[in-house]
Protein backbone atom coordinates (compact mmCIF):
# COMPACT_ATOMS: atom_id res chain seq x y z
CA UNK A 1 0.00 0.00 0.00
CA UNK A 2 2.42 2.30 1.18
CA UNK A 3 4.46 1.56 -2.34
CA UNK A 4 1.71 2.19 -4.24
CA UNK A 5 0.84 5.24 -2.31
CA UNK A 6 4.38 6.83 -2.83
CA UNK A 7 4.37 6.26 -6.86
CA UNK A 8 0.77 7.80 -7.29
CA UNK A 9 2.28 10.76 -5.46
CA UNK A 10 5.58 10.97 -7.66
CA UNK A 11 3.83 10.20 -10.90
CA UNK A 12 0.14 11.69 -9.99
CA UNK A 13 0.59 14.70 -7.88
CA UNK A 14 2.92 16.95 -10.84
CA UNK A 15 1.02 16.77 -13.39
CA UNK A 16 -1.48 18.71 -11.32
CA UNK A 17 0.69 21.25 -9.46
CA UNK A 18 1.23 21.89 -13.16
CA UNK A 19 -2.24 21.79 -14.87
CA UNK A 20 -3.31 24.10 -11.76
CA UNK A 21 -0.42 26.58 -12.38
CA UNK A 22 -0.99 26.10 -16.26
CA UNK A 23 2.89 25.65 -16.69
CA UNK A 24 4.94 22.94 -18.92
CA UNK A 25 7.65 21.14 -16.25
CA UNK A 26 8.13 18.21 -18.74
CA UNK A 27 7.44 15.47 -18.61
CA UNK A 28 4.53 16.89 -16.62
CA UNK A 29 2.33 19.73 -18.24
CA UNK A 30 -0.73 20.89 -18.63
CA UNK A 31 -2.20 20.74 -21.80
CA UNK A 32 -3.90 24.06 -22.37
CA UNK A 33 -4.14 23.74 -26.06
CA UNK A 34 -7.00 25.62 -27.65
CA UNK A 35 -8.27 25.76 -24.43
CA UNK A 36 -8.64 30.19 -24.04
CA UNK A 37 -11.71 32.24 -25.84
CA UNK A 38 -11.01 33.97 -28.81
CA UNK A 39 -12.23 37.96 -27.56
CA UNK A 40 -11.33 39.68 -31.04
CA UNK A 41 -14.00 39.68 -33.65
CA UNK A 42 -10.67 39.26 -36.02
CA UNK A 43 -9.07 35.96 -35.88
CA UNK A 44 -5.32 36.73 -36.39
CA UNK A 45 -1.98 34.50 -37.26
CA UNK A 46 1.61 35.39 -38.13
CA UNK A 47 2.15 33.06 -41.61
CA UNK A 48 5.53 32.80 -43.21
CA UNK A 49 5.49 32.83 -46.59
CA UNK A 50 8.36 33.13 -49.32
CA UNK A 51 9.07 34.97 -52.99
CA UNK A 52 9.89 33.10 -55.95
CA UNK A 53 11.62 34.66 -58.84
CA UNK A 54 8.41 35.32 -60.65
CA UNK A 55 7.26 37.87 -57.32
CA UNK A 56 4.70 35.32 -56.83
CA UNK A 57 3.81 34.88 -52.98
CA UNK A 58 3.62 31.18 -52.04
CA UNK A 59 3.27 29.67 -48.09
CA UNK A 60 5.65 28.13 -46.36
CA UNK A 61 5.01 24.27 -45.80
CA UNK A 62 7.53 22.63 -44.17
CA UNK A 63 7.72 18.93 -43.66
CA UNK A 64 8.05 19.66 -40.10
CA UNK A 65 4.99 21.59 -40.48
CA UNK A 66 5.07 23.06 -37.00
CA UNK A 67 8.04 25.40 -37.86
CA UNK A 68 5.99 27.62 -39.85
CA UNK A 69 3.33 28.66 -36.57
CA UNK A 70 6.30 29.00 -34.07
CA UNK A 71 8.37 31.46 -36.47
CA UNK A 72 4.71 32.92 -36.89
CA UNK A 73 4.67 33.08 -33.16
CA UNK A 74 8.32 34.37 -32.33
CA UNK A 75 7.88 37.05 -35.03
CA UNK A 76 4.10 38.30 -33.47
CA UNK A 77 6.52 38.35 -30.27
CA UNK A 78 8.81 40.37 -31.47
CA UNK A 79 6.79 43.04 -32.95
CA UNK A 80 5.01 43.97 -29.31
CA UNK A 81 8.93 44.60 -28.46
CA UNK A 82 10.66 48.17 -28.00
CA UNK A 83 12.43 49.40 -31.17
CA UNK A 84 15.75 48.49 -30.83
CA UNK A 85 14.91 45.03 -28.93
CA UNK A 86 12.76 44.21 -31.93
CA UNK A 87 15.50 44.76 -34.43
CA UNK A 88 17.38 42.67 -32.86
CA UNK A 89 15.00 39.84 -32.32
CA UNK A 90 13.90 40.14 -35.76
CA UNK A 91 16.86 39.62 -36.80
CA UNK A 92 17.78 36.11 -35.42
CA UNK A 93 14.09 35.14 -35.94
CA UNK A 94 14.74 35.74 -39.90
CA UNK A 95 17.80 33.81 -39.55
CA UNK A 96 16.58 30.65 -38.09
CA UNK A 97 13.51 30.82 -40.35
CA UNK A 98 16.06 31.27 -43.31
CA UNK A 99 18.31 28.14 -41.86
CA UNK A 100 14.97 26.14 -42.07
CA UNK A 101 13.85 27.53 -45.33
CA UNK A 102 17.42 26.80 -47.15
CA UNK A 103 16.99 23.48 -45.81
CA UNK A 104 13.73 23.00 -47.14
CA UNK A 105 13.05 21.48 -50.64
CA UNK A 106 9.96 22.46 -51.47
CA UNK A 107 11.38 26.19 -50.90
CA UNK A 108 14.09 25.91 -53.38
CA UNK A 109 12.93 28.92 -55.19
CA UNK A 110 12.60 31.48 -52.28
CA UNK A 111 14.39 34.89 -53.29
CA UNK A 112 12.65 36.49 -49.98
CA UNK A 113 10.70 35.64 -46.93
CA UNK A 114 7.87 37.41 -46.16
CA UNK A 115 5.57 37.34 -43.02
CA UNK A 116 1.80 37.74 -43.26
CA UNK A 117 -0.78 38.50 -41.32
CA UNK A 118 -3.67 36.29 -41.85
CA UNK A 119 -7.32 37.83 -40.47
CA UNK A 120 -10.52 35.95 -40.73
CA UNK A 121 -13.81 37.96 -39.98
CA UNK A 122 -17.00 36.62 -40.00
CA UNK A 123 -19.62 38.07 -42.58
CA UNK A 124 -23.07 38.53 -41.29
CA UNK A 125 -24.56 35.30 -43.12
CA UNK A 126 -21.96 33.49 -40.87
CA UNK A 127 -19.39 33.24 -43.66
CA UNK A 128 -15.92 33.77 -42.88
CA UNK A 129 -13.14 35.69 -44.48
CA UNK A 130 -10.02 35.43 -44.84
CA UNK A 131 -7.59 38.68 -45.57
CA UNK A 132 -3.59 38.60 -45.62
CA UNK A 133 -1.14 41.60 -45.62
CA UNK A 134 2.67 41.27 -46.09
CA UNK A 135 4.15 42.87 -42.80
CA UNK A 136 7.57 42.20 -43.17
CA UNK A 137 10.01 41.36 -46.01
CA UNK A 138 13.58 39.96 -46.11
CA UNK A 139 15.63 38.61 -48.60
CA UNK A 140 17.45 35.74 -48.42
CA UNK A 141 20.98 36.09 -47.67
CA UNK A 142 22.26 33.02 -46.81
CA UNK A 143 23.77 31.26 -50.10
CA UNK A 144 23.80 27.27 -50.28
CA UNK A 145 27.16 25.20 -51.46
CA UNK A 146 25.65 22.06 -51.89
CA UNK A 147 22.66 21.92 -54.31
CA UNK A 148 19.18 21.88 -52.71
CA UNK B 1 -2.09 -13.49 -14.91
CA UNK B 2 1.01 -11.26 -14.25
CA UNK B 3 -0.96 -8.23 -15.86
CA UNK B 4 1.32 -5.78 -15.23
CA UNK B 5 4.47 -8.09 -17.23
CA UNK B 6 1.69 -8.57 -20.44
CA UNK B 7 1.35 -4.96 -20.50
CA UNK B 8 5.03 -4.14 -20.38
CA UNK B 9 5.46 -6.67 -22.73
CA UNK B 10 3.31 -5.09 -25.28
CA UNK B 11 3.81 -2.00 -24.50
CA UNK B 12 7.21 -1.72 -24.77
CA UNK B 13 6.96 -4.13 -27.78
CA UNK B 14 4.57 -1.19 -29.99
CA UNK B 15 6.40 1.46 -28.21
CA UNK B 16 9.92 0.20 -29.76
CA UNK B 17 8.38 -0.34 -33.20
CA UNK B 18 7.06 3.03 -33.67
CA UNK B 19 10.39 4.60 -32.51
CA UNK B 20 12.51 2.73 -34.89
CA UNK B 21 10.44 3.80 -37.37
CA UNK B 22 10.33 7.22 -36.57
CA UNK B 23 14.03 7.47 -35.74
CA UNK B 24 15.42 8.59 -39.22
CA UNK B 25 12.52 11.26 -39.73
CA UNK B 26 13.43 12.88 -35.62
CA UNK B 27 17.32 12.50 -36.49
CA UNK B 28 16.85 14.65 -39.74
CA UNK B 29 15.03 17.52 -37.64
CA UNK B 30 17.93 17.56 -35.08
CA UNK B 31 20.39 18.10 -37.93
CA UNK B 32 17.94 21.02 -38.89
CA UNK B 33 17.27 22.73 -35.54
CA UNK B 34 20.50 22.09 -33.24
CA UNK B 35 22.21 24.93 -34.67
CA UNK B 36 18.94 27.80 -33.74
CA UNK B 37 17.81 25.72 -30.59
CA UNK B 38 18.63 24.41 -27.36
CA UNK B 39 17.61 21.19 -25.52
CA UNK B 40 14.05 21.22 -23.37
CA UNK B 41 14.79 21.07 -19.65
CA UNK B 42 13.89 18.38 -17.58
CA UNK B 43 11.33 19.12 -15.13
CA UNK B 44 11.97 23.04 -16.12
CA UNK B 45 14.59 22.90 -14.63
CA UNK B 46 17.52 21.03 -15.55
CA UNK B 47 19.77 21.32 -18.72
CA UNK B 48 19.67 18.53 -20.91
CA UNK B 49 23.53 18.72 -23.14
CA UNK B 50 23.20 18.84 -26.81
CA UNK B 51 23.87 15.81 -28.58
CA UNK B 52 25.81 15.81 -31.69
CA UNK B 53 24.35 13.64 -34.67
CA UNK B 54 26.19 10.52 -33.44
CA UNK B 55 25.79 10.69 -29.98
CA UNK B 56 22.17 11.14 -30.90
CA UNK B 57 22.07 7.39 -32.78
CA UNK B 58 23.21 5.94 -29.82
CA UNK B 59 21.44 7.65 -27.36
CA UNK B 60 18.36 6.32 -29.63
CA UNK B 61 19.74 2.47 -29.69
CA UNK B 62 20.32 2.74 -26.65
CA UNK B 63 16.68 3.09 -25.71
CA UNK B 64 15.61 0.83 -28.08
CA UNK B 65 17.33 -2.14 -26.99
CA UNK B 66 16.44 -0.69 -23.49
CA UNK B 67 13.05 -1.52 -24.15
CA UNK B 68 13.73 -4.93 -25.95
CA UNK B 69 14.92 -6.16 -22.71
CA UNK B 70 12.12 -5.10 -20.94
CA UNK B 71 10.68 -7.04 -23.56
CA UNK B 72 12.60 -10.30 -22.99
CA UNK B 73 12.61 -9.82 -19.51
CA UNK B 74 16.37 -9.94 -19.18
CA UNK B 75 16.86 -6.85 -16.06
CA UNK B 76 13.29 -5.96 -17.44
CA UNK B 77 12.75 -3.21 -14.28
CA UNK B 78 16.86 -2.02 -14.56
CA UNK B 79 16.16 -1.84 -18.45
CA UNK B 80 13.07 0.26 -17.97
CA UNK B 81 14.70 2.96 -15.71
CA UNK B 82 17.33 3.05 -18.50
CA UNK B 83 15.59 3.83 -20.98
CA UNK B 84 13.42 6.46 -18.78
CA UNK B 85 17.23 8.31 -18.24
CA UNK B 86 17.70 8.08 -22.42
CA UNK B 87 14.20 9.35 -22.93
CA UNK B 88 15.47 12.63 -21.51
CA UNK B 89 18.70 12.71 -23.11
CA UNK B 90 16.96 11.76 -26.63
CA UNK B 91 13.65 13.83 -26.82
CA UNK B 92 14.93 16.85 -25.19
CA UNK B 93 17.20 16.96 -28.53
CA UNK B 94 13.93 17.39 -29.97
CA UNK B 95 11.06 18.61 -28.25
CA UNK B 96 9.66 20.90 -30.81
CA UNK B 97 8.46 18.19 -33.27
CA UNK B 98 4.67 18.32 -33.97
CA UNK B 99 4.33 14.60 -33.07
CA UNK B 100 6.66 14.91 -29.81
CA UNK B 101 5.66 18.01 -27.90
CA UNK B 102 3.61 17.11 -24.91
CA UNK B 103 2.54 13.72 -27.03
CA UNK B 104 5.53 11.61 -25.72
CA UNK B 105 4.74 12.98 -21.88
CA UNK B 106 3.73 9.66 -20.67
CA UNK B 107 6.60 7.40 -22.06
CA UNK B 108 8.75 8.74 -19.01
CA UNK B 109 6.31 8.20 -16.62
CA UNK B 110 5.02 4.14 -17.56
CA UNK B 111 8.66 3.40 -17.84
CA UNK B 112 9.29 4.75 -14.64
CA UNK B 113 5.98 3.20 -12.99
CA UNK B 114 7.35 -0.39 -14.44
CA UNK B 115 10.72 0.19 -13.31
CA UNK B 116 9.78 0.55 -9.66
CA UNK B 117 6.89 -2.53 -9.77
CA UNK B 118 8.30 -5.61 -9.11
CA UNK B 119 5.88 -7.47 -10.91
CA UNK B 120 7.43 -6.24 -14.49
CA UNK B 121 10.47 -8.45 -13.77
CA UNK B 122 8.41 -11.97 -12.73
CA UNK B 123 6.91 -14.54 -15.30
CA UNK B 124 3.67 -14.24 -17.25
CA UNK B 125 2.35 -16.85 -14.81
CA UNK B 126 2.45 -14.78 -11.72
CA UNK B 127 -0.44 -13.41 -9.81
CA UNK B 128 0.18 -9.23 -10.35
CA UNK B 129 -1.20 -6.73 -8.03
CA UNK B 130 -3.95 -4.80 -9.90
CA UNK B 131 -2.86 -1.39 -8.73
CA UNK B 132 -0.25 -0.67 -10.99
CA UNK B 133 -2.60 -1.17 -13.93
CA UNK B 134 -4.90 0.87 -12.12
CA UNK B 135 -2.10 3.71 -11.75
CA UNK B 136 -1.19 3.71 -15.33
CA UNK B 137 -4.46 4.45 -16.67
CA UNK B 138 -5.02 7.29 -13.90
CA UNK B 139 -1.71 8.71 -15.81
CA UNK B 140 -3.55 8.53 -19.23
CA UNK B 141 -7.26 9.71 -18.48
CA UNK B 142 -5.31 12.53 -16.06
CA UNK B 143 -4.30 13.60 -19.66
CA UNK B 144 -7.75 13.73 -20.52
CA UNK B 145 -8.82 15.26 -17.20
CA UNK B 146 -5.58 18.29 -17.16
CA UNK B 147 -6.90 19.32 -20.64
CA UNK B 148 -10.86 19.59 -19.30
CA UNK B 149 -9.36 21.84 -16.40
CA UNK B 150 -7.59 24.46 -18.40
CA UNK B 151 -10.76 24.27 -20.83
CA UNK B 152 -13.00 25.11 -18.12
CA UNK B 153 -10.58 27.40 -16.40
CA UNK B 154 -9.99 29.64 -19.18
CA UNK B 155 -13.17 29.33 -21.09
CA UNK B 156 -15.96 27.71 -19.23
CA UNK B 157 -18.30 25.67 -20.46
CA UNK B 158 -18.95 28.14 -23.34
CA UNK B 159 -15.53 25.65 -24.13
CA UNK B 160 -18.16 23.32 -26.11
CA UNK B 161 -20.13 25.86 -28.26
CA UNK B 162 -20.25 26.36 -31.60
CA UNK B 163 -18.41 29.69 -31.49
CA UNK B 164 -15.52 28.60 -30.08
CA UNK B 165 -15.21 25.16 -32.32
CA UNK B 166 -15.36 26.92 -35.19
CA UNK B 167 -13.16 29.47 -34.05
CA UNK B 168 -10.43 27.24 -33.26
CA UNK B 169 -10.82 25.57 -36.80
CA UNK B 170 -10.84 28.48 -38.88
CA UNK B 171 -7.18 29.41 -37.03
CA UNK B 172 -6.19 26.33 -37.86
CA UNK B 173 -6.89 26.85 -41.57
CA UNK B 174 -5.26 29.87 -41.51
CA UNK B 175 -2.11 28.48 -39.88
CA UNK B 176 -1.67 25.26 -41.58
CA UNK B 177 -4.50 24.99 -44.72
CA UNK B 178 -6.58 22.87 -44.04
CA UNK B 179 -9.61 23.19 -46.26
CA UNK B 180 -11.87 20.45 -44.37
CA UNK B 181 -11.52 22.41 -41.50
CA UNK B 182 -12.34 25.77 -42.17
CA UNK B 183 -15.33 23.59 -44.32
CA UNK B 184 -16.55 22.41 -41.03
CA UNK B 185 -16.57 25.64 -39.39
CA UNK B 186 -19.13 26.93 -41.73
CA UNK B 187 -21.59 24.40 -39.94
CA UNK B 188 -22.57 25.62 -36.34
CA UNK B 189 -24.09 22.42 -35.54
CA UNK B 190 -21.30 20.24 -36.46
CA UNK B 191 -19.11 22.66 -34.66
CA UNK B 192 -21.08 22.37 -31.64
CA UNK B 193 -21.21 18.38 -31.71
CA UNK B 194 -18.09 18.34 -31.79
CA UNK B 195 -17.06 20.57 -28.91
CA UNK B 196 -19.74 19.59 -26.62
CA UNK B 197 -18.86 15.58 -27.38
CA UNK B 198 -14.69 16.23 -26.52
CA UNK B 199 -15.92 18.72 -23.37
CA UNK B 200 -18.05 15.86 -22.19
CA UNK B 201 -15.95 12.83 -22.67
CA UNK B 202 -12.58 14.81 -21.13
CA UNK B 203 -14.61 15.68 -17.94
CA UNK B 204 -16.12 12.57 -17.71
CA UNK B 205 -13.33 10.45 -18.69
CA UNK B 206 -11.84 9.52 -14.68
CA UNK B 207 -15.44 7.59 -14.46
CA UNK B 208 -14.36 4.70 -16.45
CA UNK B 209 -12.17 3.80 -13.20
CA UNK B 210 -15.01 3.44 -11.41
CA UNK B 211 -17.48 1.79 -14.08
CA UNK B 212 -14.89 -0.51 -16.13
CA UNK B 213 -17.56 -1.24 -18.38
CA UNK B 214 -17.72 1.95 -19.60
CA UNK B 215 -14.31 1.93 -20.80
CA UNK B 216 -14.25 0.41 -24.02
CA UNK B 217 -16.99 3.67 -25.54
CA UNK B 218 -14.59 5.97 -23.58
CA UNK B 219 -11.48 4.21 -25.48
CA UNK B 220 -13.39 4.19 -28.71
CA UNK B 221 -14.47 8.11 -28.33
CA UNK B 222 -10.74 9.23 -27.18
CA UNK B 223 -9.66 7.27 -30.11
CA UNK B 224 -12.37 9.16 -32.91
CA UNK B 225 -11.05 12.23 -30.95
CA UNK B 226 -7.64 11.93 -31.73
CA UNK B 227 -8.65 10.91 -35.54
CA UNK B 228 -11.03 13.74 -36.17
CA UNK B 229 -7.79 16.16 -34.40
CA UNK B 230 -5.20 15.12 -37.20
CA UNK B 231 -7.23 15.72 -39.79
CA UNK B 232 -9.11 18.71 -38.21
CA UNK B 233 -6.61 20.12 -37.12
CA UNK B 234 -3.37 18.54 -38.01
CA UNK B 235 -2.09 17.76 -34.22
CA UNK B 236 -1.21 14.21 -33.74
CA UNK B 237 -1.42 12.49 -30.30
CA UNK B 238 -1.72 9.11 -31.64
CA UNK B 239 1.93 8.39 -32.51
CA UNK B 240 3.65 8.39 -29.33
CA UNK B 241 0.46 7.90 -27.12
CA UNK B 242 -1.19 5.43 -28.94
CA UNK B 243 0.58 2.65 -27.68
CA UNK B 244 -0.47 3.87 -23.80
CA UNK B 245 -4.05 2.62 -24.91
CA UNK B 246 -2.64 -0.98 -24.66
CA UNK B 247 -3.42 -0.50 -20.64
CA UNK B 248 -7.30 -0.53 -21.47
CA UNK B 249 -6.74 -4.02 -23.67
CA UNK B 250 -4.15 -6.00 -21.28
CA UNK B 251 -6.77 -7.68 -19.01
CA UNK B 252 -9.90 -8.61 -21.08
CA UNK B 253 -6.64 -10.21 -24.30
CA UNK B 254 -5.33 -11.75 -21.04
CA UNK B 255 -7.96 -12.93 -19.15
CA UNK B 256 -9.73 -14.24 -22.50
CA UNK B 257 -6.55 -15.89 -24.65
CA UNK B 258 -3.60 -16.09 -21.71
CA UNK B 259 -5.06 -17.12 -18.74
CA UNK B 260 -5.41 -20.79 -19.76
CA UNK B 261 -1.98 -20.83 -21.63
CA UNK B 262 0.04 -19.59 -19.06
CA UNK B 263 -1.15 -21.86 -16.30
Amino acid sequence: VIEAAVLTVLVVLPTWIATIRQTNEWPFGSYPMFSKSFHKKRLTVYRIAYEDKSGRLIWWKPHYYKLSSIFGGEVKRCLKMPAPDRDEALDKVFGSIEHCLIDDPSAVNALSVCVVMRQSRQDGNGNWQLLNATIVRRPITKTVDAPR
Amino acid sequence: MNFVRLFAVSYCSVLGCVFATRHLDQLRYLKLISPIEKPSRMFGLWKVPRLSSIQFNLVGFGFLAALVLVVCGSYARMASLVAVALYFLYFAQIRTLGYISRKSNLIPQFLFVLAMVPATGRALNVISPMWPILLLKILLIQIYASAAYSKLANSGFKWGGASHMAKTLVVRHMTYDIPLAFRVAKYPWICALLGSIVLIHQITFPIVLFATRLEPAYVIVAFLFHLSSIFLMRVNYLIYQGPAYLIFAVIPFGQHFLTSAVR
